[in-house]
């Protein structure tokens, strides 16, 4: 079964409908809305949301591409955030990086093929005391280790092809 | 309303929401600028328009073209502070645009020959120093083809998702106003090449030679009104027909 | 025979041009080239019905008749009288 998101019109039109049409003000929150329940920014969505809101598609691309957290490509159904912040780095962050890369075989920043898990790395989320830290789909994960993080990912992994 | 203040000494009257650069340039004073044009809005994006502003005890350096005028300022347009600012721009836009003709000689009237800063490789636009003008200028033909794309040292122009776009009819105006001419535009007998697409020309019914894009016209034709006929002839095969049908008047 | 630009009242050039750039000079009553507002964008040239709208590759502007600012240089040099301004 593919994993990539099917694109649904229906559903675009219905968070679009959230908004109040003409209203170039909600530029971004729409964008947030978009990829909370698509996982990225496909061009359609883009291109209705420019209709909807009454800006042009170029513009709404701009607006888009300027802010490092909103995707362009199909993204995984699990997000795995590193903390690289330097509390987290001190405390072995990056081996939590190579070991996350080196088990889903993507480099950060990177979608695993069968988009189960995206692979993302942030310089510091401001819970320093909780250190090395990754985020998996929202939750902060303390104290991790290479080890945890791997058995972690297996789980998540074996879960998944159910 | 009226608001009156002065520029290098001299008294000068402008109206309110009027900007700097336009009222200091009408009254023949000279701020050298890169990505100002009377057609579109000014976003200070060049930065080379700098001038000082008193205001009371105030002073800024600011760029000129979209400042708005105030009642009672006193504006210096060749300080060394000015000075010393614009060349510190200009250097770092030499590194942007390096074979850029106009930057270099902006650069060097501003004792800026070199500089210290490592030359951008910038793609897919050399020389390209992000002044947005045929950005401004694309939407304010109604066109919406271009966009910036990213953010700081990756920011560039281009078209949304670096995809042949349908809102561009290949006028090339984006070229027009770029003032490093830094846009790539080549055009064959038939068919311009821009932003990475083809666009067919209309050729002229007697002489074959290319008039507008296809789609420029179409554009204009939904736009402004004139019929179609008026676009399918070339300049010099319309002269010559005009000048046929204006001697068989006379005579 | 030679003609140059009419001037017209309904001017197609300035109807089309998108950036207000082609005004009437109100003194010479001819149709003018505002240079800073040009975009060079083409259109004049493509629209008007006599062929007297040019465009210079070189400069990416839009450049036109504009009766030399009220004494045309084209009449002042024809040794003939055959051009005068009326």
């Amino acid at each position: 079964m593919s994993r990539t998101p099917k694109l649904d019109k229906k559903l675009i039109s219905s968070i679009l409908q959230q908004h109040k049409a003409g209203d170039a003000s909600a530029l971004v929150n729409v964008l947030h809305d978009l990829q909370a329940h698509l996982r990225y920014l496909p061009q359609e969505a883009l291109e209705m949301a420019a209709d909807h809101l009454g800006v042009s598609y170029a513009q709404m691309y701009g607006v888009a591409t300027f802010y490092e957290g909103f995707h362009f490509k199909p993204r995984g159904e699990h997000v795995v955030t590193i903390c690289m912040g330097t509390a987290c780095h001190v405390r072995g962050a990056p081996r939590l990086l190579e070991q996350a890369e080196r088990d889903l075989n993507v480099e950060s920043g990177g979608t695993t093929k069968d988009l189960m898990f995206s692979l993302e790395q942030v310089n510091c989320v401001g819970a320093c005391a909780l250190g090395p830290l990754a985020i998996v789909d929202g939750t902060y994960k303390g104290s991790m280790t290479p080890a945890k993080l791997s058995n972690l990912l297996k789980k998540m992994h074996k879960k998944g092809k159910k | 309303m009226t608001v009156q203040f002065t520029i290098d000494g001299l008294e000068v009257k402008a109206k309110e929401g009027e900007h700097l650069l336009d009222v200091a340039r009408r009254h023949g004073i000279d701020i050298p600028s890169l990505c100002h044009h009377e057609a579109v809005e000014p976003i200070g994006a060049c930065r080379v328009c700098l001038v000082e502003v008193r205001s009371g005890q105030k002073t800024t350096i600011t760029t000129s073209c979209n400042f708005l005028v105030e009642d009672g300022i006193e504006v210096h347009t060749d300080t060394a502070e000015v000075r010393k600012h614009r060349a510190m721009n200009l250097e770092l836009l030499l590194a942007r645009a390096p074979k850029s003709d106009v930057v270099r000689k902006l650069a060097s009237a501003s004792g800026v020959t070199r500089t210290r800063f490592e030359p951008l490789a910038y793609e897919p636009l050399p020389n390209c120093i992000l002044c947005e003008l045929c950005v401004r200028t694309c939407d304010m033909l109604g066109h919406h083809a271009l966009t910036t794309v990213g953010r700081g040292d990756k920011k560039r122009i281009g078209l949304p998702f670096n995809k042949p776009s349908d809102n561009c009819v290949g006028c090339a105006s984006c070229l027009s106003v770029c003032p490093t001419q830094c846009i790539s535009v080549k055009d064959t007998p038939t068919q311009r090449a821009i932003w990475g697409q083809k666009h067919d020309f209309i050729l002229c019914k007697v002489c074959g030679a290319p008039v507008i894009t296809k789609k420029h016209r179409d554009f204009a034709i939904s736009e402004k009104g004139l019929p179609e006929d008026y676009y399918d002839t070339c300049e010099k095969c319309k002269q010559s027909a005009a000048s046929k049908r204006f001697a068989s008047v006379v005579w | 025979m030679q003609i140059t630009c009419l001037q017209c009242v309904e001017a197609a050039c300035a109807k089309v041009c998108p950036a207000g750039a082609l005004v009437r000079n109100e003194e010479t009553g001819a149709i003018e080239v505002l240079a800073n507002r040009c975009v060079g964008c083409g259109l004049c040239e493509a629209a008007c019905p006599f062929g007297h709208m040019h465009f210079d590759t070189q400069l990416r502007l839009a450049v036109k008749c504009d009766l030399c600012g009220g004494t045309p240089t084209c009449a002042a040099f024809c040794p003939h009288d055959a051009l005068e301004i009326r």
